[in-house]
C-alpha cells in the first residue's frame, strides 16, 4: 500500500549543496562564477526536492542507504512528508536568500565571502541532509555538522565581539547537543536498539515510563537549536552575524532544523501515544509558553532590530514546540504549518533588516522613523511579515496558528489557548510601533529635513554637532546623510566612506555635504533603475523634491544592482507569505498527513 | 618457507635493522641512506604484518614456537586478533610516521647522528611488537625494557636541554614500574612455575584466592598503571611528550600508552579471567573511577595548558582514561568502545601531534596564544588539525563519535549511569580546549610580527598578481577555509599572498611532513565512516576475551 | 625484599640524580634476588650437570634474571649517560638546583640546546 522505494533522490538532493561549496571553493577566484553557483545549486536542489512531492503525495516512501559506519547505525535517508515539507522550505529560500547574500555580500564589500558562500551552501545541504535523515544517527550527523558550519558564518565579523558571541553559541549547541542529544539518542538506541524513524514511534511499552520521560526530556533539552527558554542564548549572540545568515539561520536552517528535530522526535520516534500516557502534555507546552511569552516581553524592549527579531524567533518557535506537545494531531499539524510559515515570514523580515542596514547602516529601530519613504518596498515587505509574525491575514501564518488554536481547545489545554492571545497581543506591541514609525512618523523627520537640513552641515561644519542631537535628530541626520553612502561606495573602493557610522565619516569630510558627491554619482549608479522607485514614492503621497535631490526622501532601495537584488528578494518572500495565505492547500494537504488526520 | 615464520618476522625485521643501523653507523655511505633504510624495514615489517591478516581471521590464534622449544616450555610468539590489531596499528602508523621523520628530525639531530636516533627508533618500535606479540610474559618484560629505554633515548634527543631531565625522569618513574612489573610476575612464577600466558591462565584459575596472587597482581597492576599514564600516575607524561622531537611525540602518544593497555588487556583478560576482576577484587571499579578521574582531570588540566604540546599530552592523558573506562566496563560493548579507541586515539592524536609538528617546523610557535591567523600560512596543516580536532571531539563521521558511541552505550548496558555524563563533559572539554586553538587559527587577526617564516616562499613570484587588488576576489582554495582579517582595505587578502610584512604567506612544511599529517586526518574520518571493518575485529577480540567465562 | 624497598626510598629521597640511579639499581638487585629465591629448592645445589640424583635449584628463573640483570646494566648506562648531559646542560645534578633552575628558565625565554649526541643508546 504504501510502496518504499529505494532511491538516490534524497542524497543528490543533499549532495547538489555540498557539490555546490565545493564548486564555489574552487571558483572562489573568479567572482560572478562563484556567485552563480549559489542560486543554481538552489534551484538544482529545490528541483529535487519538488520532485519527489508528487511521489511522496502519493504514498510513496523513498529510502536510501549510503554507508553504514557502525553496526546497525546506518547514514539512511527517507523522504516522507514532514522531511519534504522542511526540504521544500529551506531548498525555496535558499534560492532566494542566495540571490540576496550576493547583493548584500557586494553591497558591503564583506571579506572573505568564498568562504562565507561555501559554507552557508554546507549549511543548506545540512539542513536537507536533517529534513531526509530517515533514523536518529543520520539526524544527528547533519545537526552537527549544520552547527558546525554555520560557525564560520556567525563569526563572519573576526572580531573580538563575534568570536565572543560565536563561542557562546557554538557552546550552546554543540553542549546540548553532544551533552543532551546524544545521550538520549544512545538512550533510545540502549533501550529499543531502533533508530529508524516509525510513524507512531517505537519506544511504546519498550521500557519503563520514567526512563522513556527522561530520554524525552534529555532529548527535548539536547536539541538546542529549538531555542527552548534556558538554551536560548546562543540565538540573539548569533545575532553578530551578517544578515543573510540571520536569515538563514532564523528562518530556515538552524532553527527550524531545531523544531524540525522536534517534531520529529514527537511524531516519529516517541509517538504522540506513547507521550500522552506520560504525561507530556503536563510539561511541555508550559515550558514553550513561557518561552512564548517571556520571549515577546524581551523582545518588546530591544531597540536593536535583529535582536527584536532574534527574540520574535524565539517566541516564535515555541509555537511550533507548543503545538507538538499539546500532542493532539490539530497541533501538530500547527506546529508543521507554522515551521513554514513562519520561516517565510521571518526571512523577509531578516531581509529586511539587512537591507536596512546596507542601505544605510541603521540597526537601531529608534533610527528607522520614516525608513518606509526611502525603502517603500522593502518596508511594505516587513510589514507583511510582521503580519506574518502576528498572525493576521493577509500572512499566511494565520493558518497555523488557527491549526495550533484548535489543536488547545481540542485537548482543552486552556493555558496553550491562552498564550496564543497574549503572545498575538505582544507580537502587536513589538512590531507595529515599527510598522508605524517607518512609514508614518518620519513625515516629521523628512519635513525636518527640508528646512534645516541644507544649512545644517554647513553652519555647524563639524561632525560632532550631528551625532549629539536627540535621536530625533540623528533620525534627520541619516535621512539626510545616507543616501549618498552606498552609491558612492558601491561604485569606488572608498573604503574610507564606509566606516561603520555614516555620521562621523561625514563629518570629517566637515563642508562635504551630500550636494557634493551626490549629484554625480546616483547618476552613474543606477541611472535606469531610479525612474521606478521615484514614481513609486510620488505614488506614495510624498514628493521628491527635486531640488534637494541628496537630503530627500528618494527611494534608495533601487539605487545600486545589488540593493535592486535585494529588495527583489525581499518582494519575493513577502510575496510567498501571501500566496500561501491564499493559496495554502498543498501544505495544508502535506501537514494533514503528517498528523495522521 | 617463510610464511611459517610470519608471526614473528615483524618483530625480527626492526630488531636487525636496529642492529644494521647501530653496526653500520660509522660508514658514511649509510648516514646518507639511514631513513631510507628504516622506511624499508618498517615497510617490510608492515607487508609481513598485514600477511598475518587472513591467516588470523581464518585459524583464530597463531603460534610460534620460538627456537622450536614447545610452549609452555619455550618462549611462544602468538598472534591473535587482539595482538594483530595493535601490530596493524603499530606497523602501518610507523610506516607513516616514519615518512614524517625524514625532515622533522633534522631540526633536532646532525646528520651524523641519524643511523643511531634510527638505530634507536627501530629498536623502539621493534619492543613495541614484540610486547604485543609475545605469549610469554617474561618475554614481555624484556621487550617493555628495549621500548621503555630506546623510548627514553629518544626523548633525550629533543631540542630543548629539558628534554634531558623530562627523559631521565621517565626513566626513573619508567623502572620502577617496569621493576614492579618484574617483581609481580616473579610472585605468578612463584605459584604456578610457568610464565607463558595461556598456561598462566589455565593454573591460575584455582588459585584466585591465594594472597600470593593478589600481591603480584597489585604489583603488576601498580607497574602497568604507571606504563599507560593512568590518571594520578601520569606525570611522566606531559613533560616527555612535551621535549620530545615532534616525530617522537607523535610515535610515542600514539602507540607507547596503547601498548601499556594492550598489556593490561593481555594481562586481566589473558592472564586471569574476568571473572577474577568480578568475583575476587572488584578491580574494575577502581579503574573505573580512575578512568573517570582520568578523563575529566585530563581535560581539565588540558584546557589550562598554553604550550601545544604538553595540552595534547593531558589531553592523551584523557584520552587514555577512555580506553581504561571501556575495559572496565566488562561488557561487549563497553570493551568495544576501549578498543577501537586504541585504534581512533592513537590515529587521531598523531594526527594532531604532526600538525603541530609541522606548526613549529615552519614557525616555532608553540604557544596557542601566537597561533593567530596560522590557517592562513599554513592551511593545508590547519585542515588536518581541524579535521583531526573534531574527531578528538567526537563529531559523527569520525572516529571520536564511533568510540564514544560505544562508551555510552556500554555505560548504560552496564547500568551505570554516572559514567555517561563523565564521558559527554569529557567530549565538550575537548572541544573547550580544541575549538580554541581552531578558533585562534581561523579567525583571530594575527599578532604584530609573532611569525618567523623562515623560507620566504616564492613572495615575489605570487606578488605580481597583486596588481588588480579589487576588494572582491577572494582567493579560496580547494575547500579550504581562508579567513581574512577584518580590515579588508588595509590587506588585500588571499591566504596566498600578501606583500605587507606581518601578513600572510603560504609556507607549508615539506611534502614528506604534510602528507603523514593528512593520511592521518582522512584515516580519522575513514575511521569515522567505515567503522564497520575495525568494530568487526573490536568485536570478535572482545567476545573472545569476554567469552571466557 | 627490604633491599628492594631500600632501593627505592633512595630513588624517592634522594636529591643527587646518580644516587637516585643507585638506588635504582638497588631496587632491581633486590627483585633479582627475589627471583633467585623462587628458584631455591631445599638442600640443592647449583643446576650445574655432576651426574644424576642430584637435587639443582630450578634454573629458568637464574636464566631469567640474568636477562634481567642485562637490561638493568643497560639502563643503568643510559641513565648515567643521561645524568652526563644533564651535568653539561645545566652545570648541576641536584634536583633541587634543577627544578630552580628549570623554573627560572620557563619564566625566561625557553632556550634550545644544540645537540651533541645523542646519548648512549644500546
Amino acid at each position: 500500500m504504501n510502496p518504499v522505494i529505494n532511491a538516490s533522490e534524497p542524497i543528490w538532493a543533499v549532495g547538489s549543496a555540498f557539490l555546490t561549496a565545493l564548486l564555489i571553493a574552487l571558483t572562489g577566484r573568479w567572482q560572478n562564477l562563484r556567485d552563480l553557483w549559489s542560486p543554481l545549486g538552489a534551484l538544482a536542489q529545490f528541483g529535487i526536492v519538488a520532485s519527489l512531492v508528487p511521489a511522496v503525495l502519493s504514498g510513496e516512501t523513498r529510502t536510501f542507504t549510503l554507508t553504514t559506519p557502525m553496526p546497525g547505525v546506518a547514514l539512511y535517508f527517507k523522504v516522507d512528508e514532514l522531511g519534504l515539507f522542511f526540504a521544500l522550505m529551506a531548498s525555496f529560500l535558499w534560492f532566494i536568500a542566495s540571490l540576496y547574500s550576493v547583493g548584500y555580500m557586494r553591497a558591503l564589500k564583506e571579506h572573505a565571502q568564498t568562504r562565507f558562500f561555501a559554507f552557508y551552501a554546507i549549511s543548506l545541504g545540512s539542513a536537507v541532509g536533517i529534513a531526509f535523515a530517515g533514523n536518529l544517527f543520520t539526524l544527528f550527523v547533519f545537526y552537527e555538522m549544520l552547527t558546525l558550519a554555520t560557525y564560520p558564518l556567525v563569526v563572519h565579523k573576526q572580531d573580538a565581539e563575534a568570536r565572543a558571541k560565536a563561542r557562546v553559541y557554538m557552546t550552546y549547541l554543540l553542549g546540548t547537543s553532544i551533552g543532551f542529544q546524544f545521550t538520549a539518542i544512545l538512550v533510545i538506541y540502549g533501550i529499543s536498539g531502533e533508530l529508524n524513524f516509525t510513524k507512531g514511534g517505537f519506544l511504546q511499552g519498550q521500557a519503563p515510563d520514567w526512563l522513556l520521560l527522561s530520554a524525552f526530556l534529555l532529548y527535548i533539552a539536547g536539541i538546542g537549536k529549538s531555542a527552548i527558554m534556558p538554551f536560548h542564548k546562543w540565538l540573539p549572540s548569533a545575532m553578530v552575524a551578517p544578515a543573510p545568515v540571520s536569515a538563514l539561520l532564523h528562518a530556515v536552517a538552524v532553527v527550524k532544523a531545531g523544531v524540525f528535530t522536534v517534531l520529529r522526535v514527537v511524531v516519529y520516534v516517541f509517538g504522540v501515544d506513547c507521550l500522552v500516557s506520560l504525561q507530556v502534555a503536563q510539561i511541555l507546552p508550559y515550558v514553550a509558553g513561557t518561552t512564548i511569552v517571556v520571549a515577546s516581553l524581551i523582545a518588546l524592549f530591544q531597540d536593536d532590530l535583529k535582536l527584536r527579531l532574534a527574540y520574535s524567533t524565539i517566541s516564535q518557535l515555541s509555537y511550533v514546540v507548543l503545538g507538538a506537545g499539546l500532542l493532539s494531531p490539530l497541533g501538530a499539524m500547527g506546529a508543521t504549518l507554522h515551521m513554514v510559515f513562519h520561516g517565510f515570514a521571518k526571512i523577509t523580515l531578516f531581509f529586511t533588516a539587512g537591507h536596512i542596514y546596507c542601505a544605510t547602516k541603521k540597526t537601531k529601530i529608534s533610527q528607522m522613523r520614516g525608513i518606509g519613504k526611502q525603502m517603500p518596498f522593502t518596508m511594505i515587505g516587513f510589514t507583511i511579515g510582521a503580519l506574518g509574525m502576528i498572525g493576521l491575514p493577509p500572512a499566511s501564518s494565520l493558518w497555523s496558528k488557527w491549526y495550533i488554536g484548535l489543536g488547545a481547545l481540542e485537548t482543552q489545554h486552556y493555558f496553550a489557548l491562552g498564550v496564543l492571545v497574549v503572545s498575538t497581543i505582544l507580537n502587536a506591541l513589538y512590531f507595529l510601533p515599527i510598522v508605524y514609525s517607518a512609514f508614518f512618523e518620519g513625515g516629521g523627520g523628512v519635513e525636518a529635513l527640508t528646512l534645516p537640513s541644507p544649512p545644517s552641515p554647513n553652519t555647524v561644519g563639524e561632525g560632532e554637532s550631528q551625532l549629539l542631537p536627540s535621536p530625533d535628530a540623528a533620525g534627520e541626520g541619516s535621512v539626510n546623510l545616507t543616501p549618498p553612502a552606498p552609491l558612492s561606495a558601491s561604485r569606488e573602493g572608498g573604503e574610507a566612506l564606509y566606516s561603520p557610522s555614516p555620521f562621523t565619516e561625514r563629518g570629517q569630510g566637515g563642508e562635504v555635504n551630500p550636494e557634493t558627491p551626490s549629484p554625480t554619482l546616483p547618476l552613474s549608479a543606477g541611472g535606469e533603475s531610479q525612474l521606478l522607485p521615484s514614481s513609486e514614492a510620488s505614488g506614495e503621497g510624498q514628493g521628491v523634491r527635486a531640488t534637494e535631490k541628496p537630503p530627500t526622501s528618494e527611494v534608495i532601495e533601487f539605487s545600486t544592482p545589488y540593493l535592486t537584488l535585494m529588495t527583489l528578494a525581499i518582494c519575493a518572500t513577502a510575496l510567498g507569505v501571501l500566496v500561501l495565505f491564499v493559496y495554502p492547500h498543498p501544505f495544508l494537504e502535506l501537514a494533514r498527513r503528517v498528523a495522521g488526520l | 618457507m617463510l610464511a611459517e615464520h610470519l608471526p614473528i618476522l615483524h618483530v625480527l625485521i626492526p630488531l636487525v635493522g636496529a642492529i644494521v643501523l647501530l653496526t653500520g653507523g660509522v660508514l658514511r655511505p649509510l648516514r646518507e641512506v639511514a631513513w631510507g633504510l628504516t622506511m624499508l624495514v618498517v615497510l617490510a615489517s608492515a607487508v609481513s604484518a598485514f600477511q598475518l591478516i587472513p591467516r588470523v581471521l581464518s585459524e583464530g590464534r597463531i603460534s610460534y614456537a620460538l627456537g622450536n622449544w614447545k610452549p609452555p616450555y619455550g618462549i611462544e610468539y602468538a598472534v591473535d586478533s587482539l595482538s594483530l590489531l595493535l601490530i596493524l596499528l603499530i606497523t602501518s602508523l610507523t610506516v607513516i610516521i616514519t615518512l614524517y621523520t625524514r625532515h622533522s628530525i633534522q631540526r633536532d639531530i646532525t646528520p651524523n647522528q641519524q643511523p643511531y636516533f634510527y638505530s634507536a627508533y627501530l629498536l623502539f618500535v621493534g619492543g613495541l611488537l614484540g610486547m604485543v606479540t609475545t605469549a610469554d610474559i617474561f618475554n614481555l618484560y624484556v621487550f617493555l625494557e628495549i621500548a621503555s629505554l630506546s623510548g627514553y633515548a629518544l626523548i633525550a634527543i629533543g631540542r630543548r636541554r629539558e628534554a634531558l631531565l623530562a627523559s631521565y625522569n621517565y626513566l626513573m618513574i619508567g623502572t620502577i614500574a617496569s621493576t614492579l612489573f618484574l617483581l609481580g610476575i616473579g610472585y605468578l612464577y612463584m605459584i604456578t612455575g610457568t610464565l607463558n600466558m595461556q598456561d598462566l591462565q589455565a593454573r591460575l584459575e584455582e588459585l584466585y584466592g591465594s594472597r600470593t596472587l593478589l600481591v603480584g597482581m597489585a604489583f603488576i597492576t601498580l607497574g602497568l598503571s604507571v606504563k599507560m599514564a593512568l590518571f594520578p600516575l601520569h606525570t611522566w607524561l606531559p613533560n616527555a611528550y612535551t621535549y620530545a622531537p615532534d616525530a617522537i611525540t607523535a610515535l610515542m602518544a600514539s602507540l607507547t600508552t596503547k601498548v601499556g593497555v594492550y598489556t593490561a588487556f593481555r594481562v586481566f583478560f589473558g592472564v586471569l579471567k574476568p571473572s577474577f576482576l568480578s568475583q575476587v577484587v572488584p578491580l574494575e571499579e577502581i579503574f573505573m573511577l580512575l578512568g573517570a578521574l582520568a578523563i575529566l582531570g585530563g581535560s581539565l588540566m588540558a584546557i589550562f595548558q598554553n604550550n601545544l604540546k604538553r595540552m595534547l599530552a593531558y589531553s592523551s592523558v584523557a584520552q587514555i582514561g577512555y580506553i581504561v573506562l571501556g575495559l572496565a566496563m566488562l561488557n561487549v560493548s563497553g570493551m568495544m568502545g576501549g578498543l577501537i579507541h586504541i585504534v581512533n586515539h592513537a590515529v587521531v592524536k598523531a594526527g594532531l601531534f604532526l600538525a603541530v609538528g609541522n606548526i613549529i617546523y615552519r614557525t616555532g610557535l608553540e604557544e596557542v596564544d601566537d597561533l593567530n591567523q596560522i590557517a592562513q600560512q599554513m592551511p593545508k596543516t590547519m585542515l588536518a588539525f581541524t579535521v583531526c580536532a573534531l574527531a578528538l571531539i567526537g563529531v559523527p563521521l569520525t572516529a571520536g563519535f564511533v568510540t564514544k558511541w560505544y562508551l555510552v552505550l556500554g555505560s548504560i548496558e552496564a547500568g551505570r549511569w554516572f559514567l555517561v555524563p563523565v564521558i559527554v563533559v569529557g567530549a565538550l572539554l575537548a572541544a573547550v580546549y580544541l575549538w580554541r586553538i581552531i578558533e585562534r587559527a581561523y579567525f583571530w587577526s594575527r599578532k604584530g610580527g609573532a611569525l618567523t617564516p623562515p623560507a620566504p616562499l616564492s613572495a615575489s613570484r605570487e606578488g605580481g598578481e597583486l596588481g588588480s587588488p579589487s576588494p572582491f576576489t577572494e582567493r579560496g582554495q580547494g575547500g579550504e577555509v581562508n579567513p581574512d582579517p577584518p580590515s579588508p582595505t588595509l590587506l588585500p587578502n588571499s591566504e596566498q599572498e600578501s606583500q605587507s610584512p606581518p601578513a600572510p604567506k603560504t609556507s607549508e612544511v615539506p611534502l614528506s611532513m604534510l602528507i603523514p599529517t593528512l593520511v592521518m586526518a582522512v584515516l580519522s574520518l575513514a575511521l569515522g565512516i567505515f567503522a564497520v571493518l575495525p568494530l568487526n575485529l573490536a568485536e570478535r577480540i572482545a567476545k573472545s576475551l569476554l567469552g571466557a567465562e | 625484599m627490604l633491599v628492594f624497598i631500600l632501593g627505592l626510598y633512595m630513588t624517592i629521597v634522594k636529591g643527587n640524580l646518580i644516587k637516585k640511579v643507585i638506588g635504582l639499581n638497588l631496587a632491581q638487585t633486590g627483585v633479582y634476588t627475589f627471583f633467585i629465591l623462587t628458584a631455591k629448592v631445599n638442600e640443592s645445589t647449583a643446576p650445574v650437570y655432576i651426574g644424576d640424583e642430584v637435587r639443582y635449584a630450578n634454573p629458568l628463573p637464574q636464566v631469567l634474571i640474568l636477562t634481567a640483570i642485562v637490561v638493568g646494566i643497560s639502563l643503568t648506562a643510559f641513565a648515567l649517560g643521561l645524568v652526563i648531559r644533564i651535568y653539561q646542560a645545566y652545570g648541576t645534578i641536584e634536583e633541587s638546583e634543577l627544578s630552580r633552575l628549570v623554573q627560572a628558565n620557563r619564566e625566561a625565554q625557553p632556550s634550545t640546546l644544540t645537540p651533541s649526541s645523542s646519548g648512549g643508546e644500546g
